[in-house]
């Protein structure tokens, strides 16, 4: 009995973190799945069939769904990108000694704190029309000549108001995990540069840069992988507009299966997206640790 | 010793004399809702209160809010909580009456608000999960079909407490009557109007609005010379959501087109009356409108129209744009008129606007059924209805009586405009679909505003969407309901 009891405790003691987690994970997955094969308006419950394949036939057929995943794709690109060259820039900065290296570091973390959808709209109000001081400032320096300037009526300046808000949220997060990577490396290298005389374009180039591949891939993962999902952004600054323009994959599901409450078609897209997301880390994680 | 006494004293006199001087306020306030009570110059601009002294008799001494047994309610229904929750811009209205409701019925009021372009999603999931604890719901007639499921039929309670049903004008009933059942009472009762600033319309030497589409370009080219920077001759809401699809109707209803070929299912906007329609509001938006229209929803047209940044736009009756807490342009004059003509020989009246009308529903689930019916029809007795018009809270009248009233012609700038269009009006799609619909039709639309798709590929799509949407619904089968009469006038000639 003693030795019964002794077999099964570990799974006793694991039981309710398991039941949590098939109860927020895997059965909202698994009925997610399942819903995607069924015509199932939810405000018209009584109009539910199923259809096997028909959701995933409509949307791989749908402009809009195509549409959004390109926007998703570029998105993703622009805000990586930005984010990736300010954190490392700030980064390097951050990990030089100087006076007030602390304060400045919890400065720049601030706006890590900050809410997506509170900075959305915070965003909205810095680029409103006729009382932007962005564009105030852009007006300065020649680059806008009108200071009723709609940030949200041209595609490229809605996606680079996106851009603007997602990046000074995250570049922080950028910054941080990079830092990390900084502080981590040996003083030996330098030390050896130093006396061999190599310039500081070198150093960063040949010594600093290659050993921060592994942070610097896990932070663009993790940063991926939540571009592919922005949402807050776009739903406090462009709603999608102009016309479907800054429209990403997460909020066209949000439009589908919110505004229509169309839902076996947006458990259909979500799980496509899913799948983009799941395909695109587990190629890159597999070949960063195969190079590990 | 003394001075405790006396600071007792003190604080004493103080609390009586706060006290009595409360009561004469209180006191002063009649006992149901008075036009005068609630209609000062605080909330009522300075040219519109001047044009009528308002009396101290009730104006509707005859309305259900005076005429009900206020005792027999008190008795039964004294301390019930009644849940209201309504559209977010016009949470206003209920609270202006909130303590007069208290006080009158012995309930409580308890007020929440939704912002409008997300209601239909938040009422939608908060009705289907049954987590929804309200009594009273204000929510667009439009998805009447959609909620039916929800809310108790009405028509007995009219009966049992003697609402004055008949006293709404005839469209209004319309759209709060779905498969033959009372589902609501009206209540803000929207419509949209052209309205034009009158000393840019003076200046550029122009006499009145205009009555036909080809009008409104003729003075918008007249009012570009002459406007000051940053004012801009028309704008309108093109957002990208239902308002957009709203705004176009305005224009394609007036051209000829309509959304079903008249006594059909067979979804017709893409005729050429249709495609001129869209054509033509892109080229207004591209060319005398200000930039960021085609992100403007109602909150940033009625922002940028009480801001003064344009001399025309097509709006709802925009009373608060009189109240000088809320608008720059509050002391201005302005015109308010019907939507005007389309061209050619298919042009007619056919203004919308009737899609945001707002109405107020009981939940089948609410537990204090006939409490939250003496509320519903307090809030939209006839004073009431008329205090909160003139008030520029937002809301609208929609009662026979209201608009039969002389002060009403004199406080209400849009009276004309209301009178000339009510019989003209066109109404969007009311079906169980329509959510989905709108929401291919207004992202076609969008993409033609912003540039992004030619006009008659984008109605293509709609067309095609619809008729897809309306096949797998069964509305091409036997057994179908009844095709809808879109346009008043038609509906008019129907029950001759």
């Amino acid at each position: 009995m003693k030795e019964r009891t002794r077999k099964f405790r570990p799974i006793f003691l694991m039981l309710p973190c398991v039941v949590f987690l098939l109860g927020i994970i895997v059965y909202p997955f698994a009925y997610n799945i399942y819903l995607s094969f069924f015509y199932y308006p939810f405000h018209m419950p009584w109009t539910r069939h199923f259809i096997g394949g028909g959701n995933y036939v409509q949307l791989f057929t749908d402009p809009y769904f195509l549409g959004s995943l390109k926007t998703s794709g570029i998105l993703t690109g622009l805000s990586l990108t930005v984010e990736t060259f300010l954190g490392l820039i700030i980064a390097l900065l951050l990990n030089m000694e100087f006076k007030g290296r602390g304060v400045a570091r919890m400065f720049f973390i601030i706006p890590l704190a900050s809410i997506p959808i509170v900075n959305g709209y915070l965003f909205k109000l810095l680029l409103f029309p006729g009382a932007s001081p962005i564009t105030l400032l852009l007006m300065k320096i020649g680059l806008v000549n009108n200071s009723a300037f709609s940030w949200q009526a041209q595609t490229w300046s809605a996606i680079a108001a996106i851009v603007m808000a997602d990046a000074w949220k995250w570049t922080p997060f950028m910054a941080l995990i990079i830092l990390a990577g900084l502080q981590a490396i040996p003083q030996a290298p330098y030390e050896l540069a130093n006396i061999d005389g190599a310039s500081a374009w070198r150093v960063f180039w040949r010594i600093t840069l290659p050993r921060l591949k592994f942070p610097l891939t896990i932070a663009m993962l993790i940063r991926a992988m939540d571009l592919l999902r922005v949402f807050d952004e776009v739903f406090s600054l462009t709603e999608g507009g102009p016309g479907s323009a800054t429209e990403t994959a997460a909020f066209y599901i949000y439009r589908r299966g919110f505004k229509t409450f169309m839902f076996g078609f947006a458990s259909a897209a979500s799980l496509i997206v899913w799948g983009i997301i799941f395909i695109t880390c587990f190629l890159i994680i597999k070949k960063v640790f195969a190079e590990i | 010793m003394k001075a405790k006494t006396m600071l007792v004293l003190l604080s004493t006199l103080l609390i009586v004399e706060v006290t009595l001087s409360a009561i004469p306020v209180y006191a002063e306030r009649a006992k149901f809702p008075r036009a005068k009570d609630y209609l000062t110059s605080e909330n009522v601009a300075e040219p519109i209160f001047k044009k009528a002294v308002l009396p101290d008799e009730y104006l509707f001494p005859e309305g259900w809010d005076k005429t009900a047994d206020w005792e027999m309610i008190r008795s039964r229904y004294g301390g019930t909580t009644v849940k209201l929750l309504c559209e977010g811009t016009d949470i206003e209205a209920p609270l202006l009456f909130r303590d007069q409701f208290e006080q009158i019925s012995g309930m409580k009021l308890e007020i929440s608000g939704v912002p409008p372009p997300v209601m239909f999603e938040k009422m939608m999931v908060a009705f289907a999960s049954g987590v929804a604890a309200y009594d009273v719901v204000e929510y667009y007639s439009v998805h009447m079909p959609v909620f039916s499921q929800f809310f108790e039929p009405l028509g007995s309670y009219i009966a049992k407490w003697g609402y004055d049903w008949e006293d709404w004008l005839p469209v209004w009933q319309e759209l709060c009557t779905y498969q033959g059942k009372i589902l609501a009472v009206p209540y803000d009762c929207d419509a949209q109007f052209w309205l034009s600033r009158v000393k840019f319309m003076n200046e550029a030497g122009i006499a009145r609005n205009p009555k036909t589409y080809d009008e409104v370009v003729e003075y918008a080219e007249k009012l570009v010379p002459i406007l000051p920077s940053g004012v801009y001759p028309m704008g309108f809401m093109a957002s990208r959501s239902f308002f957009s699809w709203e705004t176009f109707l305005n224009f394609a209803a007036p051209f000829g087109a309509d959304i079903f070929k008249p006594g059909t299912w067979e979804p017709a906007i893409n005729s050429p009356e249709g495609v001129n329609a869209l054509k033509f509001l892109k080229m207004l938006l591209d060319n005398y409108s200000p930039p960021g229209c085609t992100g403007w929803g109602y909150t940033e047209q009625l922002t940028a129209w009480n801001a003064g940044q344009m001399a025309m736009c097509i709006q709802y009756p925009n009373q608060e744009s009189y109240n000088p807490a809320m608008a720059k342009i509050a002391a201005e004059e302005r015109w308010h008129s019907i939507i005007p003509k389309g061209p050619g020989p298919k042009g007619r009246y056919a203004p919308e606007g009737t899609r945001t009308t707002s109405i107020l529903g009981m939940l089948r689930n609410s537990p204090s059924k006939d409490a939250a019916f003496t509320f519903i029809a307090f809030l939209s007795s006839a004073e009431p209805s008329f205090i909160y018009t003139i008030a520029g809270t937002g809301l609208d009248p929609g009662r026979k009586s209201v608009f039969d009233h002389p002060l009403t012609k004199k406080l209400y700038p849009n009276y004309q405009a209301w009178i000339d269009s009510a019989d003209y009006m066109y109404f969007t799609e009311r079906m169980p679909e329509t959510p989905v619909l709108e929401s291919i039709a207004y992202a076609e639309i969008h993409d033609v505003l912003t540039g992004k798709k030619e006009a008659k590929k984008a109605l293509d799509t709609i067309v095609k969407e619809y008729r897809r949407i309306l096949e797998r619904s069964g509305y091409y089968k036997p057994g179908a309901p009844e095709p809808p009469i879109m346009w008043m006038q038609d509906v008019l000639k129907h029950k001759k």
